[in-house]
């Protein structure tokens, strides 16, 4: 017993240091894109920031980019790893895109390695790229002289899109239950590469593990709000509510939504008619309105008025939109799962969506209009 | 386990059959003088045997002017103060009495003077600085104690200083430092008891209890670790502290050291027992539980909130100063995902070019320090300095500069080192300092696994440890929620009114009602 109790020490010094994962001996994948190849292969590009040794803090950062084929997800990692001179590690990658054609067709099989593997950062931002991934990634941009790179790039802009509303925020954890649930359906933010800076253009709509269409950015705004989003930092947009000003400029109003309420219905009918509602309750602040004239309440309730009626029409138009997509992000099924599962039970949600009455209403409340009188 | 067997059945063999040796109980096997019939003469050769090659004891003769009968003064002279002896005995001697004999010095009135009939104790009333009067009746001989006056000031102690509060320090002196302990406590039921261990040093030391608080079972238990100490020499209070401690393999100082009286007095009326030693200025507590050693004395003489904000900052440094370099050597080498994405970049960028493990990164750091503390202890204060331009610029900022470590290792390093001196108490602070290092390897070998396995064996340990028939990770194992008011918060002192309940002591209320007259 005692030479047992004396040999542990020596046993834990032995093992030495083979199963460390040094930091300073690995590369940091800040940013992936994965493309399927016209051969149906998958190409990898990833972002790699590469230290240059200088003063800590200042450290001057290069940022590499390395490509590579393989069948599988997983293979066109490893041969990464090949090319790159340390051992690739991804448990720091902070963005994941997808090329608009690989987004349309199973997500779910080049998304299979991340829910693998426990080292894999499952707070990762997904997002589609209009074009290819690889353009996305690959970007060299004007902006960032001393940020940390693309990766780093790429998840600052769409938190910011996220905190504006303009993409609802998901990532690869978020989404991993809505794949898979026959109820409900997601939206990633829908990138663009101008050459030297990407931009979100607004929200890719899939149906399932494929994307099936986009919504463009002013009026992604609204599909945050019928998410259900009860405020984001910034949730802003600007509408055309006039069209008998002078200047075009004069037509518009720019609100801040300040609260967001909303109820949401499914009703089914005697004769297993589906209809849906949803109805917003938004509280907003004016930021801006060059005519002015807020002070009275009459020409508040006016503007409220108006507001309220264009907002309901592009909501209708987003709803529209994804019934013809046939993407249901709401959950519209799972509410009729939840309350009517006979009806569920009975019909073929894929093919009963397009067609159900789904109407969406916009009250809006005036709470602020700025500091000016 | 028979190696910790060994020593005990060694003691239980030596105590059966040979008689203890205790200044109690002096039963030697000579005759005694007195029988002999010993003219002065032969009685002196006698009783200066023992002493035979010491130059320093000292013989004086003075024959009586009336009754010319022969009176000798004996004493070591080294350390008895020849000023008290002639004031105290020859003065009196030659000035009060008319017919100077013996007789006379029953008339002397002098507390000190004390008849003797026990012959077997002049070695000892020797050695503890008396000087010892023979006359011409060789059946009793006085003594008078005059030890030489070598006291220090009383000081405040340089490794316990405090803010506010008492700033006295117990010296080199027992009677003088349990005069600082009666000051303290005036109340009869302070009992002390002296001993004297070590056949040849005979180091005197009494324990210190409150008779109606302290529990009888832990005095009897203290008393009986400390007579049957053996051993020629006792020199430093850590010779009794390592013979009377109950785990003696343990990293944890099972005995709380202190300077402070203020600190003995108030451990002693929650209960406990002190130690006090002549010759060293420290004193031993027990029985004391892990949170005693993060207790200080400033903590009652500030607000008790800030109080308690200090209490918690002295238990987060434990965890600190234990775990942080294996934190940090387990974060760079294994799971380097923990890290924010913000920081990551500038960590690795800091890391890149360092040649070594982060193991042998942390443990060159951590031995540097530990060589620059121990170089700063031994270094006069003159020179102090040095160390800090060496340490602090030297080491820390050409290290980096030379590539051999990271910047985040100094900075862990730095914060570790800070956190392992912020224990009030220089035996826990060793403590900790020694228990990072398994820490580390652990870390190097299983990552966090390492150290949460480091954690449960530490905690298995803390949970295992009886001091005196107490708990010593009391309150927590076991629990008592009650007994947290002194352990991780200062509760404010008119809420303090239990003793600790792992010191058994018979009175558990303080009677600490001090805020009668506030009736809302």
């Amino acid at each position: 017993m005692n030479k047992f109790i004396y040999t542990l020490p020596a046993l834990l010094l032995l093992t030495g240091c083979w199963d460390q994962t040094n930091l300073n001996e690995t590369k940091l994948i800040t940013a992936g894109g994965i493309d399927y190849t016209k051969k149906g292969k998958v190409t990898s590009t990833v972002s790699v920031p590469q230290a240059v040794a200088a003063e800590a803090g200042k450290g001057n950062i290069v940022n590499q980019v390395f490509a590579a084929t393989g069948n599988t997800a997983r293979q066109s990692r490893l041969r990464l790893d090949l090319k790159v001179a340390e051992r690739l590690d991804a448990s720091k990658n902070q963005v994941l895109v997808f090329g608009e054609e690989t987004a349309k067709t199973d997500i779910y099989n080049l998304l299979d390695i991340f829910y693998r593997d426990p080292k894999s950062s499952l707070n990762a931002k997904l997002a589609v790229a209009k074009g290819k991934a690889s353009d996305v990634i690959s970007t060299t941009f004007e902006e960032p002289k001393k940020s940390t790179g693309v990766g780093e790039y790429l998840r600052d802009s769409i938190k910011s899109a996220e905190e504006g509303a303009t993409v609802p925020a998901e990532n690869i954890q978020t989404i991993c239950p809505l794949m898979f649930d026959p109820g409900q359906d997601f939206a990633l933010p829908y990138l663009e590469s101008t050459g030297k800076a990407v931009k979100v253009i607004g929200v890719a709509l899939f149906q399932e593990h494929q994307m099936v269409g986009s919504i463009k950015e002013p009026l992604s705004v609204i599909y945050t709000m019928l998410t259900g989003e009860p405020h984001t930092i910034s949730m802003s947009t600007t509408k055309k509510i006039s069209n008998n000003q002078k200047e075009n400029l004069l037509n518009y109003v720019t609100i801040k939504v300040e609260k967001n309420k909303r109820k949401f219905d499914v009703y089914v009918s005697s004769r297993d008619k589906i209809s849906a509602k949803i109805k917003l309750n938004v509280k907003i602040i004016i930021t801006e309105y060059p005519p002015d004239n807020l002070s009275t309440p009459s020409e508040i309730k006016k503007i409220e008025k108006k507001i309220s009626k264009k907002l309901t029409e592009d909501a209708q138009k987003v709803i529209d939109k994804l019934q013809k997509m046939n993407s249901d992000p709401f959950g519209v099924g799972r509410q009729l799962m939840a309350y009517h599962y006979p009806t569920w039970e009975k019909l073929n949600w894929k093919e009963e969506y397009p067609k159900i009455d789904f109407k969406a209403s916009v009250d809006v409340e005036v709470i602020g209009h700025g500091i000016i009188e | 386990m028979t190696f910790f067997k060994k020593p005990k059945k060694l003691i239980q063999e030596q105590e059966s059959p040979k008689q203890k040796v205790t200044s109690q109980e002096n039963s030697s096997p000579e005759k005694s003088p007195k029988e002999q019939n010993l003219s002065l003469d032969e009685l002196l050769i006698k009783v200066k045997e023992p002493f035979s090659s010491t130059e320093d004891l000292m013989t004086h003769s003075i024959e009586l002017p009336n009754d010319h009968n022969k009176i000798v003064l004996l004493y070591i002279d080294s350390i008895i103060d020849k000023q008290i002896v002639q004031s105290m005995i020859l003065n009196p001697l030659f000035e009060t009495a008319n017919e100077i004999n013996f007789e006379s010095f029953r008339k002397m009135a002098s507390i000190d003077l004390k008849k003797q009939t026990d012959f077997n104790q002049v070695k000892e009333l020797l050695l503890q600085s008396n000087t010892l009067i023979f006359t011409e009746d060789t059946t009793s001989f006085f003594s008078m104690v005059t030890p030489v006056n070598t006291k220090r000031d009383i000081t405040e102690p340089d490794n316990e200083a405090i803010i506010r509060g008492a700033h006295d320090g117990f010296i080199e002196n027992l009677s003088i430092n349990l005069a600082l302990i009666r000051k303290r406590l005036k109340t009869p039921k302070l009992t002390i008891k002296y001993f004297r261990v070590g056949k040849e040093t005979h180091t005197n030391i009494a324990i210190a209890y409150v008779d109606n608080i302290a529990d009888p079972e832990h005095v009897k238990e203290v008393e009986k670790r400390i007579k049957s100490i053996e051993a020629d020499a006792i020199h430093a209070p850590g010779n009794i502290e390592e013979s009377i401690e109950d785990k003696p393999f343990s990293f944890f100082p099972q005995i709380l050291s202190t300077e402070r009286p203020d600190r003995v007095a108030a451990n002693l009326m929650e209960g406990r027992i002190a130690l006090v030693y002549d010759t060293s200025p420290t004193a031993h507590l027990m029985p004391v539980n892990f949170f005693s050693f993060y207790q200080s004395v400033d903590d009652y003489n500030k607000r008790w909130q800030i109080g308690s904000f200090f209490r918690f900052i002295r238990l987060f440094s434990f965890f600190i100063a234990i775990g942080l370099p294996a934190v940090y050597i387990a974060i760079v080498s294994f799971h380097f995902e923990v890290i924010p994405f913000g920081l990551i970049l500038l960590i690795k960028s800091s890391l890149e070019d360092i040649p070594y493990p982060p193991l042998f990164e942390a443990l060159l750091m951590e031995l540097t320090i530990e060589l620059i503390r121990e170089a700063s202890i031994r270094l006069p204060t003159r020179i102090g300095s040095t160390i800090a331009i060496v340490g602090g610029l030297v080491i820390g900022d050409a290290v980096v500069k030379a590539g051999l470590v990271s910047n985040l290792m100094i900075i862990v390093v730095a914060i570790t080192a800070i956190a392992a001196y912020i224990v009030p108490s220089n035996e826990m602070s060793a403590a900790v300092r020694i228990l990072r290092f398994p820490f580390m390897i652990a870390a190097a070998t299983l990552g966090f696994f390492g150290i949460v396995f480091g954690f449960m064996i530490l905690l298995f340990h803390l949970c295992r440890l009886y001091t005196f028939g107490s708990p010593y990770f009391a309150p927590l194992a076991p629990l008592n929620l009650a007994d947290l008011k002194d352990a991780f918060i200062r509760a404010p002192f008119w809420k303090q009114n239990t003793r600790p309940k792992e010191v058994h002591a018979q009175k558990m209320d303080t009677t600490n009602h001090t805020r009668k007259w506030d009736n809302s």
